[in-house]
This record gives structure tokens, sequence and C-alpha cells, in this order.
């Protein structure tokens, strides 16, 4: 009977993904004509990136870059990944009646409010059924 | 639990972190059936022994 849901990812994993998203973040800007922005944006990623490296003292950055993989971690991961999209659904609704209120059309917030409402039905379909 | 027994051993031995031994210790953290049986068994006793359930739910 397995106590262990799987092999932890290795700790450089996350970092690096994170700090590359630095990588198509500048040259974003720099397309759109604002470099600096980019070169600043892309500064934050690499920074978080190394605070995800560097910071393996810690137990919350080992659960959050996913070198600890036991059932505590993997429950604890979830719950925090349930309460941010909460955070960013409420944000979403916000922004989306903010723009509302400002006459705008509210595209944007409102079709990535879609999307997460859909991804949460075909998720939880999903799910339901394998279970 | 035995006094002699690490929370670092009984960790590695039921491949856990320490820290989800200790948070069972603490009663931070209810184990699953897999992990409980497996403590249960390591200590040669049963679930009922190992763990004391909430009389009142």
């Amino acid at each position: 009977m397995r106590t262990n849901p799987g092999k932890p990812m290795p700790g450089w994993v996350v970092p690096t993904l994170v700090a590359a998203v630095a990588i198509p973040t500048f040259l974003a800007f720099w397309a759109g004509g604002r470099p600096q922005l980019g070169a600043l944006w892309a500064g934050v990623s690499i920074a978080f990136g190394l605070v995800l490296l560097v910071g393996g003292r810690s137990d919350t950055i080992r659960i959050l870059r996913g070198a600890e993989d036991d059932e505590r971690a993997l429950e604890l991961e979830s719950r925090a990944m349930t309460f941010t999209a909460l955070v960013l659904n409420v944000a979403l609704v916000g922004l989306f009646l903010a723009a509302g209120i400002r006459g705008e059309n509210g595209l944007v917030y409102g079709a990535l409010l879609l999307l997460a409402e859909a991804t949460h039905l075909v998720a939880l379909a999903v799910l339901n059924r394998k279970s | 639990m035995q006094q002699s027994l690490s929370q670092a051993e009984l960790a590695k031995a039921m491949q856990v972190s320490r820290q989800t031994i200790n948070a069972i210790e603490t009663e931070r953290y209810t184990p699953s059936l897999p992990l409980a049986l497996a403590l249960a068994r390591y200590f040669d006793s049963t679930v009922e022994e190992v763990f004391h359930a909430d009389e009142s739910r």
C-alpha cells in the first residue's frame, strides 16, 4: 500500500519554469514598444524563480516548487490552489463590475470569468466520471 | 508512539515528510487511510489503538 503519491519533482524545475517566463515576457513587451517595462516584469519573474530556488530550507517554498510530494503537502497545495482560484475569481468579478461602471465592455474580464467557470465545470465533470 | 523513534526515522519509514509526522502527532493533520494503516502496521497495532477518533462526531 503506497503512502507516498509519487516521486518528488526535482527542486530546480518549477523555479526554472517561473524564471523562463521572463523571456516571452520581455519579448512581448519589447514587441509592443516598451522594452523597459518588459525588463522590469522579466526581472520580477526571475526574482520569484530565484526565491523558489534558494528558499529550499522553507517547507512552504519546498511545497510551492513541488519538491515535497507526500500526502499532506499535496493536500496543502490543493487547498492553497483552491483559495488562490477563489481570490482570482473575486478579483475578476470586481474588475468586471468596475469595467461596467466605467462604461467599458468588460470583455477581457468577462471572457476570463467564463473560461474559469467553464474549466471548473469540465474539471468537475471529468473528475466525477473518473472517481 | 515509541520514545526512541525520531520523527525523521518514522517519516522515512512511512515515505512522508517529517513535518507530516509532526502534524499527525500534534493532531493538526488527519492522515489518509493508507498512511493510517501503514502507521498501525509499523507499530504492530491497530488503527483504533494508534489514533483516537473524536467520539463526539
